[in-house]
């Protein structure tokens, strides 16, 4: 209690501990005066004869400083000062040293912010997002659908036991309004319990009721996101209530979710949630919904991984009409195969890497940088030593001005952060869907920088201060007088310094370099088709609830269309694009005079296209001849195959004419 | 005057808790009856007198107050605490030992 109580004291009194020390000091020297007084000394004489035998102890009032708790508090202030000092006294390195290392904290931070955003926490609004992990389907072939049914997934949600709540959604695009006034945004067909899990609540309004979604729905809801309330209803707030048009169903909005929330796919910006219609969802194989389940507390995802798995297996040996083969996992939001967080998880670890190798560059230059300057200082430092100052104090000014340099680098690091991690949506390919990142500036992300900078201070600022306390301050004195010329061991050092930074400078130096061999081999890999005067533009015809004869009518008259407009060579239509996002469409093939081996995988990709498609594309057709618009509905089905599949299951003979049948629909050559 | 590196190692320390043992006392008068009690041999330098004083203060195992001085001054007064006393008979059990150790090898040569 009492040393807590001499602590405190020393923290909050050290200015008056010095005044006390100065009075104790005084009175023993008037004390002295009087003692040489008596033993017949002039007031002169004795005077001088205490003041000399009392001048020892100045050089050791930093000792007795020394000896105070927390005495290094009482020194910051100090510290600080001499800091400044240095730094205003050689304002062309200061500048250059900030420069250098703001370069780097910026990068580091931004980068790092990044990968915080889009990877490590891609659902913006979610309440503890650490317990949040996803649900997929995973095939034996190795083909990735990671979809789960939902019937399926009511087994999950009641056998395991790691979780405490299971949420399933579908996303897809939505027209909202109708005819002149309709536009398309993207919405999730949602299970009702979305919101809850998620630990998302709505600013205005409320999630979904219990009559309102399940296998006995009664009323069509909707929560729309608040970027759509302020841009299609003005944030008004008698938006509740309302009912608008959703793909031409009438549906009552009952909530405005918060304005940071957009949706459970990372990468993605949703506007619109709906209880998904569930009451025809009675079938195993109808694997369709993105699946994403909240942990129980203290369960890792790795547990709740193996429950998965077993549940998945016993739901194999119960259904194996329909779970044949079909296994399950749990992973991290980073790790699922669907959304951007697992796509851009790679090429973020490398980025970041890069910027930790720039950062240590910067900061092996600005030690190299400080180590000059304390050099170029050591007279300064000679003469304080020989005033008493330790080397572990003037060793740890050293750190502390390296500190202060971090400290001012981040403070212009950190604009430079806010302002480099939008140029992130530059790099995002037009894909016609609203893309968003989670990369709003986090206390995370602030808190990162400061760590960065504490480490860059430290690994700048230890080489200089360890090369005084290496050194004997009287020779610091001999040849700071000398004029300053380094030691041995400061070039050691310096030497040392380079060495590492010519090393880390080629070792990025030759990452770029493959990097951008990389890239330009990527640029020049013939892809099989030119895009070059080619523009795409994506229709979604599902919204306005088409039949698939609608659809086909209305893409061929648009095609009519535009192949009449000038400036218009060719046209055609798909339902995808080659090299596009998604996962396309595929299926289990039988081509007739190809003998499979047992469990070989027949699963191919297919796309449906229209005629002028290849002529588009510029793809060369290498026999027999283009679709025509005679090729329609009641037409024999025909298909066009590619070389591999050509190699693969014809092995050199003409596959014109032959015949092929997918599991689900007749096809034929 | 001797410096503290004349004095065996802690010695100093002894001497302090020692004098400080039997009144409240300021730093002055401590170096001077170290003087007078020693006949003169031993004197102690105020260069190593007061950082030994702040040490052992902030060891907690003496205390100091501000109290008028015979001189009618405000003079720091240092006496023991209850921790100095401990600490003063450890130190001087300790201090016997060595000396009776010293002094039986110096007597055998």
């Amino acid at each position: 209690m009492e040393r807590l109580l001499l602590i405190l004291r020393a923290v909050f009194q050290s200015k008056r501990a010095d005044r006390e020390l100065d009075e104790e000091l005084q009175y023993h020297l008037d004390m002295q005066v009087q003692e040489g007084l008596k033993r017949g000394l002039s007031p002169q004489q004795a005077q001088t004869a205490a003041k000399r035998a009392l001048g020892a102890i100045t050089q050791r009032k930093e000792e007795i400083r020394e000896a105070r708790p927390l005495h290094s508090l009482d020194g910051l202030w100090a510290d600080i000062k001499y800091g400044l000092r240095g730094i205003r006294r050689n304002p062309g390195i200061s500048t250059l040293i900030v420069l250098i290392m703001a370069l780097g904290i910026g990068a580091t931070t931004t980068v790092f912010g990044w990968i915080d955003g889009m990877v490590l926490h891609p659902f913006r609004g979610a309440t503890d997002d650490g317990q949040l992990a996803v649900l997929e389907a995973v095939r034996a072939n190795g083909i990735e659908a990671p979809r789960v049914s939902y019937a399926d997934s009511r087994d999950f949600q009641d056998s395991l036991r790691s979780i405490s709540g299971l949420l399933l959604s579908e996303k897809g695009p939505a027209s909202i309004g109708e005819g002149e006034n309709a536009y398309v945004v993207w919405y999730e067909n949602v299970s009702g319990n979305y919101f809850d899990v998620l630990g998302v609540k709505p600013v205005l309004g409320r999630a979904f009721a219990r009559d309102e979604y399940g296998d006995r729905a009664k009323a069509f809801t909707a929560v729309i996101s608040y970027r759509l309330w302020k841009s299609h209803f003005h944030a008004d707030k008698s938006v509740l209530g309302r009912t608008v048009q959703i793909n031409r169903y009438p549906v009552t909005i009952v909530g405005v979710a918060p304005p940071e929330f957009g949706g459970d796919f990372p990468g993605m910006a949703l506007d619109i949630w709906v209880p998904a219609p569930l009451a025809g969802e009675r079938e195993r194989y109808a694997r369709h919904f993105h699946a994403i389940v909240r942990l129980k507390p203290g369960v890792s995802v790795s547990e709740a991984n193996a429950e998965a798995a077993t549940v998945a297996a016993r739901l194999a040996r119960g259904f194996p009409k329909t779970n044949q083969g079909i296994g399950a996992r749990i992973v991290p939001i980073w790790k699922a195969q669907e959304g951007a967080s697992s796509i851009v998880a790679w090429p973020m670890a490398i980025l970041g890497a890069a910027c930790v190798l720039v950062l240590l560059i910067a900061c092996a230059n600005v030690a190299n940088l400080l180590l000059a300057r304390s050099a170029a200082r050591q007279t300064e430092f000679g003469i304080r030593a020989a005033l008493g100052a330790s080397p572990g104090r003037l060793s740890r000014q050293l750190v502390f001005e390296s500190l202060l340099l971090a400290a001012l680098a981040t403070l212009v690091g950190l604009p430079l952060a806010l302002w480099l991690e939008n140029v992130l949506i530059y790099f995002v390919p037009p894909t016609g869907v609203p893309v968003s990142f989670n990369v709003q500036p986090s206390a995370r992300v602030f808190l990162f920088a400061a760590l960065v900078c504490l480490a860059s201070a430290l690994l700048s600022g230890i080489p200089p201060a360890f090369q005084l306390v290496r050194r004997s301050l009287v020779d610091a004195l001999k040849q700071g007088g000398r004029g300053g010329t380094r030691s041995g061991h400061a070039q050691r050092i310096s030497g040392a310094l380079v060495v590492a930074e010519t090393g880390l400078a080629l070792a990025a130096l030759v990452m770029l370099g493959l990097f951008v061999r990389s890239l330009y081999g990527l640029e020049n890999t013939p892809a099989g088709f030119n895009h070059r005067n080619v523009t795409v533009c994506r229709l979604f015809l599902s919204t306005n609830n088409y039949t698939v004869n609608e659809e086909q009518e209305f893409s061929r008259r648009l095609r009519d269309h535009l192949l009449a407009a000038p400036g218009v060579t060719s046209a055609a239509y798909s339902d995808s694009i080659p090299l596009g996002f998604g996962l396309g469409k595929w299926n289990s093939i039988v081509v007739e005079g190809y003998a499979s081996r047992p469990g070989e995988n027949l699963d191919v990709h297919h796309a449906e296209v229209s005629p002028g498609y290849f002529d588009v594309l510029r793809i060369p057709l290498l026999a027999g001849r283009d679709f025509r618009a005679e090729d329609n509905e009641t037409a024999p089905r025909v298909m066009i195959v590619n070389e591999s599949f050509a190699r693969r299951f014809f092995d050199g003979r003409d596959p014109l004419g032959h015949r092929c049948r997918f599991t689900a629909n007749r096809s034929r050559s | 005057m001797s410096k503290p590196t004349d004095l065996v190692q802690g010695t100093l320390d002894l001497l302090i808790l020692k004098t400080v043992a039997l009144e409240p006392v300021h730093g002055w008068a401590i170096a001077q009856r170290i003087r007078q009690m020693s006949s003169e041999v031993l004197q102690v330098g105020e260069s190593a007198l007061y950082p030994a004083l702040h040490k052992l203060e902030q060891r907690g195992w003496i205390e100091a107050e501000w109290k008028l001085s015979e001189a009618n001054r405000r003079a720091k007064y240092y006496s023991l605490t209850r921790a100095g006393r401990k600490a003063l008979a450890a130190e001087t059990e300790n201090w016997e030992r060595l000396a009776g150790a010293i002094s039986a090898i110096v007597r055998m040569v």
